[in-house]
């Protein structure tokens, strides 16, 4: 059933995401693909791994503004992803010596704080290109669990190494409509991935969304036509850390007690997964992100069906699918979407060959 | 007298870690790839020297010239046929066929082998050599030595060989390099593979050292980064005095209990980039 | 057009460690004017251009625009001040359609604060238009070949509404016609108001289009004046030419100042351009 959802979810993307296509076809596939999220959790039996799914896309379309939009590929927001899901689990803990503050309050400040935070690592790391960069911000991303866990700092807050537990949550009341647990966690993560669809679309459209990709075409170029590159690279960063943080708050809150070591949190696969998203669906488009998640997750759903079991193999499918991405489909399926000629095997064959020695 | 213990182990350990950068430095240096497969290789030149050990009994160290070869070949023929396919494509796909190809590898080798730690325990595993009160244990002896030996026959090939001549001539500048008749894809392909050995090689000084599993290996692409860019892209000296430095660096960190090991490297990292991007001793192109 | 100096450089010098690229020059562009910016290669003059827009900081001396001092100020300011160039490799954004890259101009140019995106690309189409590469505003820019990419370098900075408009050799890689075209480009520009300084080594185009020519070797200025004057200057002949054919003052105009530029070499002139 989650397969047919994603199927679903994937083609109604990518209706929407046709450039050429009639409006009134495209405004109804948004409105249908509305309609079949927000009744996704009632139809599924195991609406866990579309929680999975939307969290992750939520990560990756943070991740597009800054590796997509602004081209500087950041290889350790996960560090964000992480530092959200702490913060948030720092203000909303029940455990004694915190504050116990409510979801919506604890959620937006994980992500308050860990954007302001990363403006500071912006600020130092932006400064670096290429390789560098990439490097520079793996580095964060390896750092930051240890951050966290230094028991000289913030040890009463983070736990020093300790769980942090988030209230456990049983049901949700809204209106006199009750949610188990599993729908509450999954709307939530749908309301986080809308959002960053919106945001995506809105933002792709205005200056700073140009001022970005002016920046990945030609940094220099953009500096003299009166681009303050410095500022809009550190707010690219920013978005994508407070899209990080969101993810990863809302990951940390369903997963109700972390600590660093937990896999869903500060896991390099995390770190690659939003890469990994964004380049299947397509860098700096609108709706590659949601695709992207889409096929990924669907891909391994599809797996478990047919084999079983994914633990052992996850990794490898995981890796084999980076791979084939990287040399058949590196500008990803929007690239296919927006495509003017028709799409033959050709094309696939063209893009391994295209940079090769 | 403690504190000279420390330094010794510190530069035993640094050895082995210019031996880990020599190699990331080389690719990087040369084909301006930053090759995150390079732990997955150190993690094959581990297995292999393992399993020759147990099965035959081969010393790791005298299967040295063994384990270079055959990751020699594997960097070879991966770099021909698919790296070179996206030479010239942007950064993040390079870094992600690489991911690609490391995560491939080392979650393959978890199913094959499992997540058992195992080392390489010859004979002489626990011995050391006593100079007055201070120990140097064999495997890191023979480990440094193997180093030095191997960043002279790295400098001789690439100083006093045409085909080492020939891969110095291509970092420098590629079209020219074309024109004089050097096959560009080969030749990259070369230098991996000798990237590559230096990482198989690196992998059998680690399995003789530590104990080791298919996940620890992870932390060297970090750290050669992080090596490579203190002593300087392209420079051979500089991979060996920057790998002293982190060698040091790790023994007192460790030493005096500061688990945030991780956070000092990535530190260090910082700063270098931020103040000296070049590095101690690097300088453009790739010279010796 | 009232030939006030809009730009004034004064003893500016750049050093770049021990090689001095630029060394105390001095000069006025008026507004309205078409101003030559010749020399050599290796004469200073794409390092002066950078020093203009923000891009390199002189070591010494000061650069006013306007009644304010450009010096330390960085290039997206300057940039937004009025002043807009072009690069000598051109530098398009490829990836984007060309009424995008043009319409990154009209984002963030000197009217750029007050416009939204719409007017922006509406002001990029007209830019477009200017040039004449309308035709291919959708396509990407990738897609064009050096002719039209410099022309949309051009349009680009057009966009930006710039009260100076700085030109490196725009004319480079072009044949015949297209050079025609394209001085009559500049000087439509230059009827709109907008003050050029443009650099060039053909020297067809610095003869018809620009009023004044100022002369760069070494780094140093070694003349100033209007176009007739300065082909017929012993030191601007001696600096092309070599000594030898500074004597006698002969040229006539044709073909590109580069020719037999090294009096040194055994007979190895550049090809013209």
């Amino acid at each position: 059933m989650n397969l047919l959802i994603f199927l679903l979810a994937l083609v109604l993307a990518i209706v929407v995401g046709r450039p050429r296509w009639p409006r009134v076809l495209r405004l109804g596939a948004l409105a249908a693909l509305v309609v079949l999220m927000v009744a996704a959790p009632y139809i599924s039996k195991s609406p866990g791994v579309l929680f999975d799914a939307l969290t992750a896309m939520t990560v990756a379309y943070g991740w597009n503004f800054i590796g997509g939009y602004a081209g500087y590929p950041a290889f350790g927001n996960v560090a964000f992803l992480g530092l959200g899901a702490f913060v948030a689990a720092g203000f909303m803990s029940k455990q004694p010596h915190h504050p116990h503050l409510p979801w919506y309050v604890g959620i937006t400040l994980g992500v308050i704080i860990t954007t302001l935070f990363s403006a500071l690592v912006g600020i130092v790391v932006l400064r670096l290109r290429g390789h560098y960069f990439a490097i520079a911000t793996l580095g964060v991303g390896i750092a930051m669990p240890e951050i966290i866990n230094w028991t000289a700092i913030f040890k009463s807050f983070f736990g020093g190494g300790l769980p942090l537990n988030f209230p456990l949550v049983r049901g949700f009341d809204l209106l006199g409509l009750h949610l188990s647990a599993d729908r509450f966690f999954y709307y939530l993560a749908l309301i986080a991935a809308f959002f960053s669809v919106g945001l995506t679309a809105w933002l792709s459209r205005t200056k700073f969304g140009y001022s970005l990709l002016a920046i990945r075409e030609n940094e220099e170029a953009a500096e003299v036509m009166g681009i303050n590159t410095t500022i809009a690279k550190v707010e690219a960063y920013m978005l994508s850390a407070a899209l990080a943080a969101l993810g990863g708050a809302i990951v940390g809150y369903r997963l109700t007690n972390m600590t660093t070591e937990s896999s869903a949190i500060f896991n390099p696969i995390n770190n690659l997964q939003m890469i990994i998203i964004v380049l299947i669906g397509g860098l700096a488009t609108v709706w590659g992100p949601w695709v992207g998640a889409v096929i990924l997750f669907g891909i391994q759903e599809l797996i478990q069906t047919l084999a079983g079991s994914i633990l052992e193999w996850q990794g490898i499918v995981f890796s084999a699918i980076i791979i084939v991405v990287v040399l058949f489909l590196p500008s990803g399926v929007m690239q296919l979407v927006r495509a003017r000629a028709r799409i033959t095997w050709q094309l696939f064959l063209h893009n391994l060959l295209e940079y090769r020695v | 007298m403690e504190y000279v213990q420390h330094i010794v182990n510190g530069v035993l350990a640094g050895f082995l870690l210019a031996l880990v950068a020599l190699g990331f430095s080389m690719v990087w240096g040369i084909l301006n790839i930053i090759n995150l497969a390079h732990a997955a290789f150190i993690m094959m030149g581990a297995f292999l020297s393992y399993y020759m050990w147990q099965k035959i009994g081969l010393d790791p160290f005298l299967g040295l010239p063994i384990t270079m070869v055959a990751l020699f070949v594997v960097g070879f023929l991966l770099q021909k046929y698919v790296i070179n396919l996206v030479i010239r494509a942007s950064l993040l796909v390079t870094l992600l066929l690489t991911f690609g190809i490391e995560g491939l590898a080392i979650n393959l080798a978890l199913r094959l082998f499992t997540a058992n730690t195992r080392a390489v325990r010859p004979s002489y595993a626990n011995a050391s050599l006593a100079l007055g009160s201070l120990r140097l244990p064999y495997t890191l002896l023979i480990g440094a030595g193997v180093t030095i030996l191997l960043t002279l026959l790295l400098y001789l090939f690439l100083d006093h060989t045409w085909t080492g001549r020939s891969i110095r001539a291509l970092a420098l500048d590629r079209t020219a390099a074309s024109l004089i008749g050097i096959d560009i894809g080969r030749t990259y392909a070369l230098t991996f593979g000798i990237g590559a050995a230096l990482a198989g090689a690196a992998g059998t000084l680690i399995a003789t050292y530590n104990g080791f599993s298919p996940g620890s290996f992870d932390p060297y692409n970090v750290l050669a980064f992080s090596i490579v860019v203190l002593g300087g892209l392209g420079s051979i000296p500089g991979a060996l005095v920057g790998g002293l430095v982190f060698g040091l660096v790790s023994e007192f960190a460790s030493v005096y209990a500061l688990p945030q090991r991780e956070v000092i490297i990535f530190a260090i990292l910082i700063l270098v980039l931020v103040v000296r991007p070049t590095g101690l001793l690097g300088k453009r192109g790739y010279n010796i | 057009m009232s030939g006030e100096p809009i730009l004034q450089v004064r003893a500016a010098t750049k050093r770049y460690g021990g090689v001095v690229a630029v060394q105390n020059i001095s000069f006025d562009v008026r507004e309205g004017e078409i101003l030559g910016l010749i020399g050599p290669n290796g004469a200073g003059k794409t390092t002066l251009v950078n020093l203009i827009t923000g891009v390199a900081k002189p070591t010494s001396g000061t650069i006013v625009f306007r009644g304010k001092q450009l010096n330390g100020l960085p290039p997206h300011v300057i940039g937004r001040m009025g002043i807009a160039r072009t690069f000598q490799v051109v530098r398009p954004f490829l990836n984007l359609t060309v009424l995008e890259n043009t319409a990154v101009g009209a984002m963030f140019g000197a009217g750029g604060r007050k416009r939204s995106t719409a007017e922006a690309f509406a002001r990029a189409a007209e830019a477009l238009e200017f040039v004449g590469l309308s035709r291919w505003r959708d396509d990407p820019a990738d897609s064009l070949p050096i002719g039209y990419r410099k022309r949309l370098e051009l349009a680009r900075a057009l966009a930006m509404e710039p009260e100076l408009l700085l030109l490196d050799e725009v004319m480079a890689g072009l044949r015949g016609a297209e050079v025609d075209q394209a001085i009559a480009i500049v000087r439509r520009i230059n009827e709109r108001g907008i003050t050029v300084l443009m650099i060039e080594h053909v020297m067809k185009v610095i003869m018809r289009l620009s009023q004044r020519v100022v002369v760069l070797d070494y780094g140093r200025k070694i003349a100033e004046g209007p176009p007739e004057q300065i082909v017929n200057d012993p030191a601007v002949i001696s600096a092309y030419l070599g000594k030898k054919y500074g004597k006698t003052g002969d040229t006539d105009g044709q073909g590109t100042a580069e020719t037999d530029n090294q009096p040194l070499a055994s007979g190895q002139g550049e090809q013209g351009r």
